[in-house]
């Protein structure tokens, strides 16, 4: 029985670009162009069985393929951004046949063009705050006067001074998080600010530290010497605190296009 | 991608009940703690009764040092983590 293909879409870059670089996708298929006027759909042919919807509930549950999956996804995505303006498709944004996806091209052409303007020359950039973890407040002597008459008194004294210093910290985090927001967000042309996501260390993705900033901002390239420049100082402004900046990466938080199921 | 699990582990299953009971006592214990710092500064209680639930407090918190280390579980293992809600006992 012959295997019925289906198109994988993983980004769009400017029919003018440069060649694409030799990448294999998430099938370990070859990639190809699919164009239409000025702009081109960076295209792998996948087993359709693979990506049908009943296919697709199966494998959300699937931890080892979804991994390899985006990863493989991210890498062409990221290759392609590495030579041209790319704007990322969301992981399996797949299309039934390369007509249905110049026809995509066609009806979002405008959005699409748009989209790998704003993209040109910029590039994405991860910025993350850690306030450290607390230290272990049993050995925390707090400044407080122990008085061996009153115990429970200096007891409860003590959990005061505590929790006004957790609530001290807490807030200079936050200060600190805003001030690193502000400073990046004037470099940026855009800023995306999301809610700090905390796992517990030892967990996938956890972290010893509490997140305070998690955002991300669209920036020129012109100005990657300025976002190593703020990573330094505000380092150096804030030894307490953990600043994490990664990038340069494909603008996902920007301009991520996709409808997820096959269309 | 989940955060910390009470895991019914089933050669041991009474270890993660002990870990659900005792981060029920926890939660129960900080939050009369909390009521007991407010109504200390607000000055609505007698110095005697001041001492009085400090030391309660305190030797609750005694107590649930030596379960927890009995067990074998961390402060961390009594802290469900409810997602987007956070943890339920404040981390720090």
């Amino acid at each position: 029985m012959a295997e019925r293909h289906a198109s994988w879409v993983y980004a769009v870059v400017p029919a003018s670009a440069p060649s694409l670089p030799v990448i294999t996708g998430v099938a370990d298929e070859p990639v190809r162009l699919v164009t239409h006027g000025d702009i081109a759909a960076v295209t792998g042919s996948v087993n359709a069985a693979d990506v049908d919807e009943e296919a697709w509930r199966r494998r959300l549950n699937d931890l080892a393929w979804l991994e390899h999956a985006a990863r493989s996804h991210h890498r062409v995505v990221a290759r392609c951004f590495e030579t041209a303006p790319a704007v990322p498709f969301r992981l399996a944004t797949v299309y039934r046949n390369d007509q249905r996806v110049a026809d995509m091209l066609a009806q979002r052409d405008r959005e699409l063009a748009q989209a790998l303007a704003t993209v040109a020359r910029r590039a994405e950039w991860g910025v993350q705050v850690f306030r450290p973890p607390p230290q272990d407040h049993h050995d925390d002597p707090s400044a407080v006067d122990y008085n061996p008459a009153r115990p429970g008194t200096s007891y409860l004294m003590r959990r005061r001074a505590q929790r006004s210093a957790v609530e001290i910290r807490r807030r200079s985090a936050a200060e600190a998080a805003d001030e690193v927001h502000a400073i990046f967000q004037q470099l940026a042309v855009a800023a995306a600010r999301t809610p700090p996501t905390n796992r517990p260390a030892g967990h996938p993705g956890g972290q010893e530290g509490r997140m305070v900033l998690n955002a991300a901002y669209l920036i020129g390239d012109d100005r990657r010497d300025d976002v190593a420049a703020a990573a330094r100082e505000l380092g150096e402004r804030h030894p307490a605190l953990q600043l994490r900046v990664t990038g340069p990466w494909p603008a996902y938080s920007f301009v991520e296009i996709g409808e997820g199921v096959p269309a | 991608m989940t955060g910390a699990r009470i895991e019914f582990e089933p050669e041991r299953p009474e270890r993660g009940l002990t870990a659900l009971v005792l981060t029920v006592v926890e939660l129960l214990r900080q939050l009369m703690e909390r009521q007991a710092l407010r109504r200390m500064e607000h000055g609505d209680l007698s110095d005697q009764q001041v001492e009085d639930l400090g030391s309660t407090l305190m030797a609750l918190e005694e107590q649930m040092e030596k379960l927890r280390e009995h067990f074998g579980l961390t402060e961390e293992d009594l802290n469900l983590d409810l997602g987007p809600l956070g943890s339920l006992l404040p981390r720090d």
